[in-house]
């Protein structure tokens, strides 16, 4: 592999060489003992020298210039005395090691703790003093670094952390774990921050963010309610269809194409009330990454993002009672060690304070309706030994939603997950988990005609292994793979009383299906300047039966009338079968030490999709396992950006461009009738997506001020060509996606004007969203019938912009309070400052005043100023 | 028996959550062709049957509707039998008073316009409706939204019908109140056997409301698929388009051609239906 890479790092960036380069006169330092690696690298960036060497061949050799200036030539003659050899091959200069026996590595390995609680931190920076050879800890704390045998200064960093120095006499492979202290104890903000200070330009991830959640309270949310993916709207390329949308649409991907996993479970629905708040009890989250670019092989099944939520592992120090109450819910949060710095548990829940009353308009056809929810979280960890520590975490929550007539719909997502993080050598990392993903939903509607109970749910149980080998402090290898039994139920129909009710029972088949995918991945250093990471994932599914496949003629539209024949098959029978390779890079080039280009291509497949086709899908809508009517949906996205930091870091900016490329897409047929179908294939039709674009970021991270903008200027278009009229869209012709806005706009400021009092303020503004108008209009049963010929989404509403604040003030603590180091906050949040009536659609319509005549009335949901308070504390 | 009331505590979110508004917007929507709409229905009641011809508009226009009055309309039998229909006003045609339509026998129009084009449905089969078999009421006690604000009784029918099995059904049911039809679009009921192929069954009629000594009087319409997913597509795209639960706007595609001109889509719908009703007096 290592020979491929170096063939085709040579075949990419190597250029002539002539006689005159090797008489080129190079400056070093001939005070420093330079290790080969670090003098090769420096010739390469810094001095242009076309080197092409493999770094495990000379890590353990170390040279000492005897003066500044050399010739190229000179310096290479003089470098054959400690056994380097060069070759001049097109155009570039081969160095070989001809050492046999190079000297011996250790490795120094560990995990990053935040020294108050225990919890792990993830991204913390491990780094040679004075050099730029280091690694950064995994999703779990883990660092790993192999040096020649020696003595060694090392600093850990972390955003937020207090850094810390230590000298490692490295003559062995040594454990050590590091413990960071907070910088500052006062109440932190939820901000974007990088993982470490050059993040934004060295990760050789593009198009990924951060979100941290140790406190929160600072940008202002809806009703006051802490909400990551509210949160993920203020960042490119990440949008929603309106003010109250469930899910996110992600560069052009519908909501099912986000991968949300919380501690390695999927979560199907992120939503409670129908998209206002987001399951996720931010008391509960440690951190969360947003994967909207490029993503690693590690990570498959969905076709657009990965949101990847990790909770909080609790305190193993001490025990903490946390928790706040807003306008919307009331929240708790209990952690401590179950043994000192062994093992912790945290426990949170949230409930709905009040039924939430819908407003009509909303919900066509829903009367009276109030909702209510609640979660709960939990999460213990054991850490067994220095290698090996074990996880389970659950999170259960519920929808509840009531009408007028006793009609109760509930709705809800459940996980458990088992970990073991084992480290079988100081290089060897490993990961081992099972998981359960449940989500359910169960309607009750007592009221004739045909009163009954339905019922559908997913339910996954998953095998997941994950291998990290840190080669080198520039290299580091990952493999594994995932293994997922899927079983839904997408519907059973029972009657609501089986003495009285009329209505027959109905169970549509459940479907089955293995989803497996295995991956290779390798994060490589390969100068200073250049870095990839790359990789493959093998994926498919296997759907079996028990089940039903209905065959239609040929050449027809799907209807019942046109089923030709059923197959049935068996238990564990084979229904259908897909698999796909692929291929995933990223290739990061540093243009200097603060600024890096980037490009990525990313192909993913999908073999579970969401059937809805509603303006925004319901909790009661089904998901559906891919068989040869809904074949997986796949996409090829490509990436390349700018990344530049300045001021010392203390400023990011980027710039990044990307094209999506999406197959297999399903629309719906006219008046699809999609409830309790058992042909829902009958009501589905395929085509293609694209999508494209440019985002900038600025960030400011550090300061009184601080904050950032986001902006995005993109198209998102799919196109529905069938070969007959049904199945057919727009005359087959692309038209512009429900959520595509050309222009997306956030600002976000925060301003800390007093160490107890913080403000905050955050500005939207986007294009407004397409929209079909009718051509015309007639009458029909004395009702005005809105005539709409095909254009579909030619027109947009009015543009959307709002201005949202915030102000956090923490009181001063009295002394009884202080000695049980009680803290408290709170938070005003003033949604729709401005109170601009936002278009969420139009309505064209009979006119209100004069039925003879017609108006188009602008729909607002949250039409007015919305304030809101809530309250934190934590002791 | 059932109290609705809005407790106490869910004051704040609801007025933080009903918010919502609507307002009224000048835009420029461009205009089409006007095209020919139909609407009409073979009932198995005595007759007259009629039909109406009108034409669409653009829907910013404040013009009255225009109505063909000078069309040739012919309703045909499964047998070729001949209805002509006969202009009466306001677009309306109507048949000779004894044609009425006969229960398993399909119907179909032509209608030949003044330009020469001829307007085809397509047949449409006139199914039986089963007889309801008893209509009844119920009560519940409801807050007035106006003072006094008081608990008043609040009447709705409940009918029970039964369903032919070994096919699939499809009805429209109307409620008249003291003989006075429920109009609206949101009192469209539409409902298929999906539930209940088969079986008897019990309608409740929440969403219309009756007093005591009310006179309730109840249709059931038997409807073919394709009217019943018209009539479907119609309300939904006229009551829940550009809310949440709204699906992407669509035409409504019909039941009839132009023959001549098989790319200018003719609006509307002709439909055969069979219809029973049944009666009573809110007496507590």
């Amino acid at each position: 592999m290592r020979t491929i890479l170096l063939l085709i790092f040579f075949l990419l960036f190597s250029y002539t060489t002539h006689a005159q380069d090797m008489d080129k006169q190079v400056r070093v330092d001939s005070t420093h003992e330079y290790a080969l690696p670090e003098l090769f690298d420096y010739l390469i960036s810094f001095e242009n020298v076309p080197l092409v060497f493999s770094k495990g061949q000379f890590a353990n050799t170390r040279f000492q210039p005897l003066r500044s200036l050399y010739s190229v030539r000179g310096l290479l003659d003089e470098l054959r005395a400690i056994n380097v050899q060069y070759e001049i091959m097109y155009g570039s200069v081969l160095l070989r090691n001809t050492r046999k026996n190079q000297k011996a590595e250790a490795t120094l390995t560990g995990f990053v703790r935040d020294a108050e609680s225990g919890e792990a931190l993830i991204g913390a920076t491990i780094q040679r003093k004075d050099s730029i050879a280091g690694t950064s800890s995994n999703s779990y704390g883990f660092y790993s670094l192999s040096f020649p045998i020696g003595t060694y200064v090392f600093v850990a960093s972390y955003v937020g952390y207090q850094p810390v120095e230590f000298t490692v006499d490295l003559q062995s492979n040594i454990g050590k774990n590091l413990l960071l202290a907070p910088e500052t104890t006062e109440l932190e903000e939820v901000m974007v921050v990088s993982r470490q200070k050059d993040h934004n330009v060295s990760s050789k991830i593009p198009g990924t963010h951060t979100m941290e959640y140790e406190e929160k309270g600072q940008i202002p949310y809806f009703l006051g309610e802490v909400d990551i993916l509210q949160e993920s709207l203020l960042l490119p390329g990440i949008r929603t269809l309106g003010e109250d949308a469930s899910g996110l649409n992600v560069r052009g991907g519908d909501i099912d194409q986000n991968l949300i996993l919380l501690d390695d479970a999927v979560i199907y629905n992120p939503n409670h009330f129908y998209g206002l708040i987001s399951v996720f009890n931010p008391e509960a989250v440690n951190q969360v990454h947003v994967l909207k670019g490029y993503i690693p092989p590690v990570y498959g099944g969905r076709a657009s993002s990965v949101i990847n939520i990790h909770q909080r592992e609790g305190n193993d120090q001490d025990y903490h009672l946390s928790g706040g109450i807003g306008l919307v819910s009331a929240r708790a949060v209990v952690e401590g060690p179950i043994v000192k710095d062994k093992s912790s548990f945290i426990v949170s829940a949230r409930q709905s304070l009040f039924d939430l009353s819908l407003n009509n308009k909303l919900f066509s056809g829903i009367t009276d309706s109030r909702t209510s929810f609640h979660d709960l979280n939990m999460k213990v960890n054991w850490k067994a030994n220095q290698k090996n520590t074990f996880y389970i975490s659950g999170y259960s929550g519920d929808d509840r939603n009531t009408t007028a007539f006793d009609a109760i719909r509930r709705w809800g997502n459940r996980t458990f997950t088992t970990r073991w993080n084992h480290t079988w050598n100081p290089k060897f990392f490993s990961h081992v988990s099972y998981v359960i993903s449940d989500y359910n939903h169960k309607i009750v509607d007592p009221v004739e005609a045909g009163s009954f109970i339905g019922r559908s749910n997913i339910t996954d149980h998953a095998l997941k292994i994950e291998q990290q080998y840190h080669d080198s402090p520039s290299s580091l290898l990952e493999f594994g793979g995932k293994m997922t039994y899927h079983r839904l139920t997408p519907g059973d129909l029972i009657p609501f009383d089986t003495l009285t009710s009329s209505t027959n029972p109905l169970y549509l088949d459940e479907e089955h299906g293995l989803e497996y995918g295995i991956y290779l991945s390798h994060e490589q250093d390969f100068t200073p300047r250049l870095g990839m990471h790359y990789g493959m994932r093998y994926s498919g599914l296997i759907s079996f039966g028990p089940g039903n496949i209905y065959l239609y003629e040929e050449g027809k539209p799907k209807s019942l009338s046109t089923i030709t024949d059923t197959l049935s098959f068996g238990v564990k029978e084979v229904i259908d079968r897909f698999s796909g390779l692929e291929p995933r890079f990223s290739l990061t080039y540093k243009t200097s030490p603060s600024s890096s280009i980037k490009t990525s291509f990313t192909r993913t497949f999908q073999y579970i999709s969401l059937i809805s086709n509603t303006a925004t899908p319901s909790p009661t809508d089904i998901w559906k396992i891919s068989n040869r009517y809904l074949p997986p949906l796949s996409t090829s996205h490509l990436s390349l950006g700018y990344y530049l930091n300045f001021r010392d870091n203390n400023w990011e900016a980027s710039i990044e461009s990307y094209y999506k490329n999406i197959n297999h897409l399903i629309d719906y047929k006219n008046g699809a009738d999609l409830w309790f179908n058992p042909n829902p294939e009958t009501e589905l039709i395929q085509g293609t997506g694209r999508a494209y674009g440019l985002e900038f970021f600025l960030q400011r991270n550090v300061g009184k001020w601080k904050g950032w903008m986001s902006y995005s200027l993109s198209r998102s278009e799919r196109q529905f060509d069938g070969p007959s009229e049904e199945e057919t869209i727009n005359f087959g012709r692309y038209f512009p996606d429900d959520q595509d806005k050309t222009h997306d706009l956030s600002l976000v400021g925060m301003y800390v004007p007093h160490t107890r009092l913080h403000l905050s303020a955050t500005f939207n503004y986007s294009t407004g969203r397409p929209i079909t108008f009718p051509s015309g209009k007639y009458w029909f049963q004395n009702t005005l019938v809105p005539d709409f010929t095909g254009n579909r989404n030619h027109y947009r509403i009015s543009d959307y912009h709002r201005l949202d604040m915030a102000a956090k003030w923490q009181p001063r603590s009295k002394k009884p309070a202080k000695s049980l180091n009680f803290q408290q906050y709170w938070t005003l949040s003033i949604y729709n400052v401005y109170a601009r009536k936002n278009a969420y659609s139009y309505f064209f319509r009979q006119s209100l005043n004069d039925p003879t005549q017609t108006e188009v009335a602008q729909y607002s949901i949250f039409g007015t100023i919305i304030p809101s308070v809530t309250y934190n504390f934590r002791f | 028996m059932k109290i609705l009331k809005k407790p106490i505590g869910i004051f704040t979110i609801s007025w933080l959550l009903t918010i919502a508004c609507d307002d009224i917007v000048q835009i420029e929507i461009p205009a089409n062709e006007n095209l020919i709409v139909v609407e009409g229905w073979v009932t198995d009641l005595p007759g007259p049957q009629s039909i109406t011809i009108t034409q669409s508009s653009p829907f910013s226009s404040t013009e009255p509707v225009q109505t063909i009055h000078d069309a040739s309309v012919t309703v045909y039998n499964q047998f070729n039998e001949a209805h002509p229909y006969y202009y009466q006003n306001k677009g309306t045609y109507q048949s000779l008073p004894g044609f009425q339509g006969n229960p398993n026998d399909v119907y179909r129009v032509e209608i030949i316009l003044a330009n020469g084009d001829t307007l085809l449905s397509s047949p449409e089969f006139l199914i039986e409706v089963s007889p309801i078999d008893s209509l009844g009421y119920n009560w519940y006690l409801r807050e007035r939204t106006e003072p006094p604000r008081i608990y008043e009784q609040v009447y709705y029918p409940v009918a029970f019908a039964s369903d032919p099995p070994d096919q699939k059904n499809y009805y429209e049911w109307k409620v008249y109140k003291n003989d006075s039809l429920f109009t609206g679009i949101e009192k469209l009921t539409l409902i298929d056997d999906k539930l209940f192929n088969g079986n008897s069954y019990q309608n409740d009629f929440r969403l219309f409301d009756f007093q005591k000594k009310d006179t309730i009087r109840i249709e059931i319409k038997s409807l073919s698929e394709r009217a019943f997913d018209f009539l479907t597509a119609f309300k939904f795209q006229v009551t829940s388009l550009g809310t949440r639960t709204g699906t992407s706007p669509s035409p409504l595609k019909g039941n009839l051609i132009n023959k001549n001109a098989p790319h200018i889509r003719v609006l509307g719908y002709f439909g055969a239906t069979s219809i029973k009703s049944e009666e009573t007096i809110i007496q507590p």
